[in-house]
C-alpha cells in the first residue's frame, strides 16, 4: 500500500473510478479537513486493484478500511483480492445502507467477514421551544483540563472498533464550542454527553454513564438535557446498537423512530462487538 | 433541470423543504457527508454524468443554485 500525499490524489483516484460510469458504490464520507489530518499523521493508505480504489486509516491494532468502486460486481472482484494480499491485517469497515439486506454486506460477507455489529440511526421531527429543564449544578460544560480524563474513559469502555472515538483535538474543539457536557459528583466525572449542532439539526455524538453511577438516573438527566438543547431544532438524531431492544424502545418513547438507515460493522476475522 | 435535482432532494431527506430559500443546506444541518454521497450518485445517474472527485465538495451541493452550477458544466462537457 502507498501512503496517501495529499487530499487531491484521493480526489484524482476517485475520479478515476467513476469514469468507468458502472454505478460506483463507496463507504468513503470523509471531508478534506479530517482526511487531510490523517494524511498529515502519516496513518492513510492507498490501494487500487483492478477497478477499485482501498483506502485504509491505520489504527491500534486494526484498519479502517474504505473503498471506491466502479461498481459493486468490481468491488466483489476486488475484496477477496486486498484481503489475500495483506492477511495479517485486520480490516474493519462501516457500511452505511438504506436497507438491512443490501447487496454490499453480502457482498463483504461472502468474502471474510463478518458483522461485528449493526446500527440504526433514530430522528424526530420536534421543535420545541417552550421545553423546560431543571439544571443541576452537576451538570457542568467541560474544561480544556478535563480532557485527558474524559479520553481515558472513552479507552476504557468504548469499543474502538464499533465507533469512531474522538481523538484530544476532537475534544477540545467540543469543549470549546460548549458542547460537551460532564456530570461530576465530587469533582468526579461520573457520565458526559457530547452533541453537534448544525443548523436545524441536533447530533447526539456520545452519551456515557460510568459503570460505578448507573440507574441513578443520570442518563437520563443527560439525555433530556440533551432533548432540551435540541428544542429550537427541527431534527434531533444519532445511531444506537440494533440489537439494543431495551434502549430503542425508550428512546421510541420520546418520540423517536428508525430511520431507513443503517451502518454495518464488518471485519475479517471471527469477532463481534460485546456490551 | 432544477425540478429534477429537487426531486433527488426530496428523495435523499423528506423531511426538509429544498425549494425555500436557504444559504447551505450543510450548514443549515439538512445534508451530512453521507447524504452529499447519495446525491452525487443520484445526479450521475439521473442526468448520465460523472462527477470528478475534485468537484465533490460541500460547497458544491450548499445550495440548489450551486448545485444546478455544478450540473451545468459536466452538461456543456
Amino acid at each position: 500500500m502507498d501512503t496517501v500525499k495529499n487530499f487531491l490524489a484521493v480526489q484524482n483516484s476517485i475520479t478515476h473510478i467513476k469514469a468507468y460510469k458502472k454505478k460506483s458504490v463507496t463507504n468513503f464520507f470523509h471531508d478534506e479537513l479530517t482526511v487531510s489530518k490523517w494524511i498529515e499523521k502519516g496513518i492513510f493508505y492507498s490501494i487500487e486493484i483492478l477497478e477499485v480504489l482501498f483506502l485504509v486509516k491505520k489504527k491500534d491494532g486494526f484498519d479502517s478500511l474504505f473503498f471506491i468502486a466502479s461498481s459493486i460486481n468490481e468491488l466483489q472482484v476486488s475484496l477477496p483480492l486486498l484481503v489475500n494480499r495483506f492477511p495479517d491485517s485486520i480490516f474493519v469497515t462501516d457500511l452505511i445502507v438504506k436497507e438491512a439486506n443490501s447487496e454490499i454486506i453480502s457482498v463483504f460477507k461472502q468474502h471474510y467477514f463478518n458483522e461485528y455489529t449493526s446500527l440504526v440511526r433514530m430522528s424526530r421531527m420536534v421543535s420545541n421551544p417552550s421545553l423546560n429543564f431543571e439544571l443541576k449544578i452537576n451538570l457542568k460544560e467541560a474544561s480544556i483540563n478535563q480532557i485527558d480524563e474524559i479520553n481515558s474513559l472513552f479507552v476504557k469502555y468504548f469499543d474502538p472498533m464499533a465507533e469512531q472515538l474522538p481523538n484530544k483535538l476532537d475534544l477540545i474543539t467540543w469543549v470549546e464550542s460548549g458542547s460537551l457536557l460532564v456530570y461530576e459528583i465530587d469533582s468526579k466525572i461520573c457520565g458526559f454527553i457530547i452533541y453537534d449542532l448544525n443548523g436545524v439539526s441536533l447530533y447526539l455524538r456520545y452519551w456515557f454513564v460510568h459503570p460505578d453511577y448507573r440507574e441513578q438516573k443520570i442518563g437520563s438527566f443527560l439525555f433530556n438535557y440533551f432533548l432540551y438543547k435540541g428544542k429550537n431544532t427541527k431534527r434531533q438524531l444519532f445511531w444506537v446498537i440494533k440489537t439494543n431492544e431495551n434502549a430503542i424502545k425508550r428512546y421510541r418513547h420520546y418520540g423517536f423512530i428508525e430511520e431507513k438507515m443503517y451502518n454495518f460493522v464488518m471485519i475479517n476475522r471471527n469477532k463481534k462487538y460485546e456490551r | 433541470m432544477k425540478d429534477k435535482v429537487l426531486k433527488i432532494l426530496n428523495e435523499i431527506r423528506p423531511e426538509f423543504d429544498f425549494s425555500e430559500p436557504v444559504d447551505n443546506f450543510h450548514e443549515a444541518g439538512m445534508l451530512d457527508s453521507f447524504d452529499i454521497v447519495t446525491l452525487v450518485t443520484s445526479l450521475d445517474e439521473e442526468f448520465g454524468i460523472s462527477i470528478e472527485g475534485v468537484d465533490i465538495l460541500p460547497e458544491n451541493f450548499s445550495s440548489l443554485r450551486s448545485i444546478i452550477e455544478l450540473l451545468a458544466k459536466y452538461i456543456q462537457k
